[in-house]
């Protein structure tokens, strides 16, 4: 494992450099939060009004006078809490679920199978946004409903990658030599498809990560006044012209992190693969 | 020399970080000439091939020459020129080289200068496809047979001065290799090719080519003119794939092993690479780079003491050829095992039909058949890999299992005294456990736990393996010691019945007989009974004491081996034995 790990790293292209170092700023903020912020991220300076960025505020003001760039450095917690949460969550129940479907088939691959289709037949995104709208919305509600919608399509990955498992001479050797079956589960499949989890579980959190942002913009992820990339591109969106940075920081920083974590989980995948 | 189509002189292959998988390679091919390049897996025949076609995976590197005519083929961008063209490759599995969704006639106009109906049905024929029909045939219509014949048609088609075949046999069914192992053959004298045989197979390329070179680790050992290696090898290492390989003709009381597996290229830089497998090694053989540079006289062998040893290894070559023959054992009192009436569907497709087979006490049974005969299928069932569709398995005539509707507990018992071992070496053990755990497990399910070594070391010992295995993982085994393990792994119930799907079939020749001892060390020892499910009808004249052959989901011949093969009497089964590399071919396409 350590040697994998080694060689994986030793492959990594500057790009790859790159995306790795932003991901840790963006850990950074998350762990740190107010106390590596600049300054505080709730005073308003009403009188000041939105500035663009100056020597006092690097990345300017918005409409109630507040640091942006301390906003952004806070936001980096919803940012990368709930997504962990949904990838995680997601995970969780699509290991059980495919485990369970991919492992024993019969009525029990097609019970939870079509409970997959019904929910990659309904469209998503509308989905969240009724849920959210017509509950009251907030942040946890959103991040419930991501969790649904990403556990219908992980349950199929997890499920194909353990039918693959499951034909494998080993498996079935295992099966001969009377070896019980949560034993075959547990400690023969599990392992073998964990790394394939893993992988995918972090394309989810890429997903979730913009998914929140985007319900956030829409007034349907956290409370308003938190600092929050989304809800700050919604509450920002009226002074493009007199703070761009306002807008277009919180938007780079969804953009730079959910690419980040991308393009490390594909070298996750490629390392794994091998 | 003009006559020479392709010249290669000094060949090395590297990694990037110098690693060598293939050192000092050297030969030349003229003009209708067939040569064999013999290897085990390891031996650096196919890094050598795709160096040549300029296709070395990323990440190797060839240096050296590589002379087609003028041109230097490892010029950047030489070879992609030619390829194809003035020199192509025909490859091992047919079941992937043909585009799934082209036609046979399609694939071939795609290298075609004049592809019009009469030219394609022309080049068809030429691989001895006479039905048209075949023309607008997908890939997935055709039997393997006819897609290889397919790949070669498509590979011939813009006539190429040089054919490398790499294993082009290996995947068929052995009544198909023979056949398209001749017609490369004939193709090429008739063309006046050069052409290029890959082979594990050292019968095989005794069988079609004018010279042969023998590869071993990344090393050229020997090389020579046919007969004249066939006859007389010249090197320790040849001799023993020549004694290792199982006759077909008659049963020896044991087969030759060499002892241990195959090394990597780099690991013997600076020595004989086979000097640590070599009953003659001298630590001269250690510290010599014995590297044969000039493969194109009629025979020369690396090895430092060939005059020394020389007419030791003749003397052991004519004493194997004059070891008799021996009968098969003669099973008797009740089967241990009974099968009868079992029967399978897949959908639509039937692969069994009221299978009866009566397995006795110690013997081995021999169940042989070409792929689709549904011989694993009889072997899985027997295990509960698969459901049969009805049918009864008897066990010590008296515990009678219900294959169709036995229940988990019934199966349960029946394979504590029925296991099983498969034929990937690579993929029979779970790659994130050590053999200790492997091995604990069972132990434990079979409520056995064990907390000193002795049982485990016992298992390891039974199938000449060293304690020090317990803590190792299958990534740091060869295939060998891995169907060691394998076999250890279905010992441990104490089972009396040991069935082995193909066990054989993926391991080296020279591992393989080491292997086939071991089963014949249990069986003497244990009086374990097998069911050897195979298509190698030369392991099954070893292994086997009766024989029964399957085609089509039926049993249509039983008997003792000898009988079956000596004196087949289906059809069908002549067909099998007929097929059989060596004399036997030859035979046998003379007559056509």
């Amino acid at each position: 494992m350590q040697g994998m790990i080694k060689r994986s790293l030793g492959a990594m292209s500057p790009a790859l450099w790159v995306a790795a170092a932003c991901v840790l700023v963006v850990l950074v903020c998350t762990i740190g939060g107010a106390a590596v912020a600049p300054g505080s991220p709730d005073v308003q300076r009403l009188l000041v009004g939105d500035t663009p960025p100056s020597a006092e505020f690097w990345a300017g003001t918005d409409k109630l006078g507040r640091d942006v760039l301390a906003r952004t450095v806070v936001g980096a917690r919803t940012a990368l809490i709930g997504p962990t949460v949904v990838a995680a969550g997601a995970f969780t129940v699509a290991t059980v679920l495919g485990l369970l479907a991919g492992y024993f088939g019969g009525w029990i691959d097609s019970v939870i199978m079509r409970g997959v289709d019904i929910i990659l037949a309904l469209p998503g995104p509308l989905i969240a946004i009724v849920v959210v709208g017509v509950t009251g919305g907030g942040y946890w509600t959103a991040v419930s409903v991501l969790v649904v919608l990403f556990v219908a399509p992980d349950t199929r990955i997890v499920r194909s990658a353990v039918l693959v498992q499951r034909s494998q001479p080993y498996i079935e050797a295992a099966r001969i030599q009377n070896i019980p079956r949560h034993r075959i589960l547990f400690v023969h499949i599990l392992p073998n498809v964990m790394p394939i989890i893993l992988s995918y579980a972090v394309l989810d959190f890429a997903f979730a990560l913009v998914n929140l942002a985007g319900l956030s913009f829409l007034g349907l992820g956290v409370e308003p006044g938190t600092a929050d990339w989304g809800r700050m591109l919604f509450e920002n969106r009226n002074i493009l012209f007199t703070n761009p940075t306002a807008l277009l920081l919180p938007a780079a920083m969804i953009v730079v992190t959910a690419g980040s974590i991308n393009m490390l989980g594909d070298r996750i995948r490629e390392a794994v693969a091998k | 020399m003009s006559g020479q189509l392709l010249t290669v002189d000094n060949l090395v292959v590297r990694t990037e970080v110098g690693n060598t998988l293939l050192r000092d390679l050297g030969f030349s091919l003229s003009r209708g000439e067939t040569i064999g390049i013999v290897g085990e897996s390891g031996s650096g025949k196919s890094i050598a091939m795709r160096a040549i076609m300029g296709l070395l995976p990323e990440g190797l590197e060839a240096t050296g020459e590589v002379r087609l005519g003028e041109t230097d083929l490892l010029r950047p961008g030489a070879a992609a020129a030619y390829r194809g063209k003035r020199i192509t490759m025909m490859f091992q599995d047919p079941f992937t080289m043909l585009n799934p969704l082209q036609t046979a006639g399609e694939t071939l106009a795609e290298g075609l200068s004049s592809p019009d109906s009469g030219e394609i049905v022309r080049r068809l024929e030429e691989v001895g496809i006479h039905d048209p029909a075949v023309v607008g045939r997908y890939p997935f219509e055709l039997s393997g047979g006819l897609r290889q014949r397919v790949g070669l048609a498509a590979a011939l088609a813009k006539d190429p001065e040089i054919l490398i075949a790499d294993e082009p046999s290996t995947a068929l069914d052995v009544t198909t290799q023979a056949e398209i192992v001749d017609l490369l053959g004939k193709t090429g004298r008739e063309r006046g090719m050069g052409l290029v045989l890959i082979t594990h197979d050292l019968r095989l390329a005794f069988s079609t080519c004018d010279r042969v070179l023998v590869l071993y680790a990344g090393a050229l050992l020997e090389a020579g003119r046919t007969e004249e290696v066939a006859a007389q090898p010249r090197h320790p290492y040849t001799l023993g794939l020549l004694l290792s390989e199982p006759p077909a003709d008659r049963r020896v009381e044991e087969l030759y092993a060499i002892p241990g597996a195959v090394p990597t290229a780099e690991s013997v830089l600076g020595g004989c690479p086979f000097a640590a497998r070599c009953e003659w090694a001298a630590s001269a053989c250690l510290d010599t780079d014995a590297v044969l540079r000039v493969a194109d006289a009629a025979h020369r062998s690396a090895c430092l003491r060939q005059e020394e040893i020389g007419a030791e290894m003749n003397e052991r070559q004519e004493r194997r050829r004059a070891e008799a023959g021996r009968g098969a054992d003669q099973a008797t009192g009740a089967p241990l095992v009974r099968i009868s009436g079992l029967t399978k569907n897949f959908g639509e497709a039937r692969v069994l039909e009221g299978i009866d087979i009566e397995i006795y006490t110690g013997e081995c049974l021999g169940l042989v058949g070409e792929s689709g005969s549904g011989k694993s299928t009889i072997a899985r069932c027997l295990v509960g890999l698969e459901r049969a569709d009805s049918g009864k398995i008897m066990l010590d005539e008296a515990a009678v299992v219900d294959p169709a509707t036995g229940s988990a507990t019934e199966l349960a018992d029946f394979r504590r005294a029925v296991q099983f071992v498969f034929q990937d070496p690579y993929a029979t053990l779970n790659p994130r456990h050590s053999i200790r755990k492997c091995f604990d497990e069972i132990l434990h399910a079979d409520q056995r736990p064990d907390r000193d070594d002795a049982e485990k070391t016992a298992l390891l010992e039974q199938v000449g393996l060293t304690p020090a295995y317990l803590d190792r993982r299958p990534a740091q085994l060869s295939g060998g010691e891995r169907q060691r393990i394998a076999i250890a792994r279905a010992l441990a119930l104490g089972p009396k019945l040991l069935i082995c799907d193909e066990a054989v079939s993926a391991l080296d020749v020279s591992v393989q007989a080491q292997i086939l001892n071991l089963l014949k060390q249990l069986a003497r020892e244990r009086g374990l009974a097998y069911l050897f499910v195979t298509h190698d009808l030369a392991v099954v004249r070893q292994m086997a004491d009766r024989v029964a052959v399957l085609d089509k989901g039926r049993i249509i011949e039983t008997g003792p081996v000898n009988r079956v093969m000596d004196a087949p009497r289906e059809p069908y089964t002549k067909k099998l034995v007929a097929s059989l590399p060596g004399n036997v071919v030859r035979q046998t396409t003379n007559a056509d």
